[in-house]
């Protein structure tokens, strides 16, 4: 990832609720993280937000839903399409 | 069902050598496993431990064209990476046990997600039977599936099925004993990891001129050690050459770092779905449905971080009031009686499971000293029926409590509400050092502890599983909920004052909650913060009735089969207390051991400001089942109404608050003692339990005792 920081990459968890993103990347690497990617939140894929307020996330990627905890939301990086 | 064995672990080499055929059954977790294990097997199942580990292990037996096969239920993962225990023990069974065959369930409703296992397995073996379940719901909401397209692109023989409805079952046998038998040829699966190719080769020859695990593919480990794989790199660690080999791979991880600009497993993770993708691409044809709309607004409510909660108290409490109604008449018998339909509220009291089990009890203990009073002498007649037979009526009527908690528990499970309220209940248990997960069986311990404790299995992790465990048992169960409602209505009397009374006694509990939470993760479970919520939130669906209750009874029985015959054991040991003395046995409960122990303890119960020392004798008892507090004073005090037994102990408001109080907090009973050991195989964690809750109690009942008096009280 390297070159110029984009400013449309957020964190996943400032998304706003609606908004479809695409990974970018995901950093931090052990543990949660990890599940998250073989869950198939990998970098390239189509995250579409269903709900975002406090508490977990409700995120939507190829017809599976998933709700992850904030904490980890905001270790994936997206960028707003 | 009720001849099954007992004994699983004697028998499972038996039922090894009749097999001919040996089938393990592989799948994430929602796609439907526990379904078709359930279709293929019927009511041959044995329920066990996987060695040494506290996940269940199922194993079924079918006959299929004059073959026994064997079916082994693998535990329900994402992966294998050995991210966790249950994966570790999926594909070292894989890998170990060789099974003949591994079918592999890809759920249709998700089948992008669900075939990253499929893929894995099929790095790991060639023997692969992929079924695609759910297929009948994937046409209901409009995704249509081209398996032709999908089997032209893997090795491994594709065979649509819906467990629910046993369609493709014949087939799905057919290509299984196939692959088992060598008639069906699966080629290994490559997975062409491009630019990381050269890598895996390097480590892999590093690998095979190691020497290192040779019992597994040297390209699989190859890859898993680039990917980071925590068990095997623990293992390499027990060597000095393993140790030489993963800094050797450790460096090599550096070097793709570098090379690539990309973390090794984010590589390797993100080629396994651009492969999915590419299978599936073109084989699948999706319409969106209205159902789909409606099933986020109902998210949006039930994972609410308010309201979400609110649904999910409102439905355990249901669910409890009607399981409790069943099992003991009570609450409902006090509700019936409180509306002035007294004969009701009788018939539900008489005609309620346990007292119909208590009945039948009573009736052979009768019998027992019927026919045997002239051979035996009177003690031995004595602990046959008082304890033995009575404290084994007392275990099994554990039975129903714990089945339709467990039905309560899987229906809502499988209908997808659990994994709602998890996330639901995040935002709240987080502060408790729990996820979310832990909201549905906290819940549950307001009825009974015991299945709180069991349902503490959906926690992930071992540390959140000991820290769920350890804290249950504060949840005031609903008989401790009976004494101090006794206790309020025998000593307060003003109604205000015995609700008020009984919600402070709760809202301390909650306190306390907090407070043994944060005591632990400071001096047990140290630096432990907890996992963060990860959960699938699978569609919404009518549950299988015959799926959950086989679960719920597979479930209780293996409950009885573990605790019951110590809970019994401790129990006798008990009315050994109770009904002995130095002298031999007695027949008032005033001459006994645990009178003479309560008597030598009157000192530390002034502290609390309990003067009678029956008050100690009931507590005592009250260590078997809380609800015997009540029935040890109306027996020290020779009375028959609970009300008035309460009255004649000398309490006064305070030390009546004060023994609600500690009567709430105290030790928990033995079969939640013994709940915690059998769920956790851990004393320490029993005697943390035990010491906190005790301490606890002392102190809190002391406290309240100075304040109350300084207060004039």
């Amino acid at each position: 990832m390297a070159g110029t920081p984009d400013l449309r990459v957020i964190p996943l968890s400032a998304s706003p609720p609606g908004a479809i993103v695409r990974v970018v990347n995901i950093v931090g690497g052990w543990g949660a993280t990890r599940r998250l990617m073989e869950m198939g939140v990998v970098p390239g894929t189509l995250v579409r937000v269903v709900h975002n307020r406090v508490g977990p996330l409700i995120i939507e990627i190829r017809g599976m839903r998933l709700s992850i905890g904030r904490g980890l939301a905001s270790k994936v990086l997206v960028e707003v399409q | 069902m009720s001849n099954l064995s007992l004994t699983f672990s004697k028998d499972r080499s038996s039922h090894r050598q009749r097999a001919d055929i040996i089938v393990a059954l592989a799948g994430s977790p929602n796609v439907g496993k526990s379904t078709l294990f359930n279709v293929l097997t019927g009511e041959r199942q044995h329920v066990g431990n996987w060695p040494g580990k506290t996940i269940d292990r199922y194993e079924g037996e079918l006959r299929y064209k004059g073959k026994n096969i064997l079916v082994v239920d693998l535990p329900g993962t994402y992966s294998l990476g050995a991210l966790s225990e249950e994966e570790v023990i999926a594909r070292d069974f894989i890998v170990k046990e060789r099974p003949d065959a591994v079918i592999v369930l890809v759920d249709s409703l998700e089948p992008y997600h669900t075939m990253y296992l499929a893929l894995q397995v099929l790095e790991l073996t060639n023997r692969v039977v992929i079924a695609f379940n759910k297929i009948d719901a994937a046409e209901r909401r409009g995704i249509h599936i081209f398996f032709e397209r999908i089997a032209n692109r893997l090795p491994a023989p594709i065979v649509p099925i819906s467990a629910l409805h046993s369609h493709g079952l014949r087939q799905l046998l057919e290509k299984t004993i196939g692959v088992a038998e060598g008639r069906v040829k699966v080629k290994r699966f490559k997975v062409s990891y491009g630019a990381l190719e050269k890598y895996i080769a390097s480590v892999g020859k590093l690998i095979e001129n190691n020497g290192i695990m040779p019992e597994y593919p040297s390209r699989w480990v190859a890859i898993r050690l680039i990917e980071g794989d925590k068990d095997l790199e623990s293992r390499l660690m027990k060597t000095v050459k393993g140790r030489k080999v993963l800094e050797e791979v450790k460096s090599i991880r550096d070097k793709i770092r570098r090379d690539l600009g990309e973390d090794p497993d984010i590589l390797l993770i993100s080629r396994r779905y651009e492969i999915i993708n590419n299978i599936l691409s073109g084989c699948l044809h999706r319409e969106r449905l209205l159902e789909y709309e409606f099933s986020e607004k109902l998210d949006k409510l039930v994972t609410h971080p308010v309201f979400g909660p609110l649904f999910s108290l409102i439905i355990t409490f249901l669910g409890l009031f009607v399981i409790f109604s069943i099992n003991t008449g009570f609450p409902l018998n006090v509700i019936l009686n409180s509306l002035g339909f007294e004969e009701v509220a009788g018939v539900f009291e008489n005609y309620s499971l346990a007292e119909l089990m208590a009945g039948v009890f009573d009736q052979i203990a009768v019998t027992v000293e019927g026919s045997l009073r002239y051979y035996l002498p009177r003690w031995l007649i004595r602990l046959l029926t008082e304890g033995i037979i009575r404290g084994l009526g007392a275990v099994l009527s554990f039975f129903p409590l714990i089945f339709l908690t467990y039905l309560l528990f899987s229906f809502l499970e499988d209908a997808g509400i659990m994994a709602r309220m998890g996330v639901a209940g995040d935002f709240i248990l987080r502060r408790l050092g729990l996820s979310g997960k832990a909201l549905m069986p906290l819940l549950l311990g307001f009825g009974c502890n015991v299945p709180a404790i069991l349902g503490m299995r959906i926690l992930e992790g071992e540390r959140e599983h000991t820290l769920g465990v350890v804290l249950a048992p504060i949840i005031p169960c609903q008989a401790r909920l009976i004494v101090i409602l006794a206790i309020a209505l025998a000593i307060y009397p003003s109604p205000i004052l015995q609700v008020l009374v009984v919600t402070l006694l709760y809202l301390l509990a909650f306190a306390l909650l907090g407070v043994v939470s944060l005591i632990l993760r400071l001096f047990y479970l140290r630096d432990f913060s907890p996992p963060e919520l990860l959960i699938e939130l699978p569609p919404y669906h009518r549950p299988s009735l015959r799926v959950i209750s086989w679960y719920a009874w597979e479930k209780s029985k293996d409950f009885l089969r573990k605790a019951g015959t110590v809970i019994l054991l401790l129990s006798v040991i008990l009315w050994f207390l109770l009904n002995w003395s130095s002298s031999g046995i007695v027949t008032s409960v005033e001459e006994s051991f645990a009178a003479t122990f309560a008597k030598a303890l009157s000192p530390v119960g002034s502290l609390l400001g309990f003067e009678d020392w029956r008050i100690i004798l009931a507590l005592i008892s009250g260590i078997g089942a809380k609800e015997v507090v009540l029935e040890a004073l109306i027996l020290s005090t020779g009375t028959s109404n609970p009300l008035k037994a309460i009255r004649l102990v000398g309490l006064t408001q305070l030390t009546a608050f004060i023994l609600m109080l500690v009567t709430v907090v105290y030790t928990p009973c033995l079969p939640t003692l013994v709940s915690i050991y059998s769920e956790t195989r851990s004393t320490k964690a029993v005697l943390i339990t035990l010491i906190y809750e005790l301490v606890l109690a002392f102190m809190l009942g002391f406290l309240v005792y100075k304040i109350g008096v300084f207060l004039g009280l």
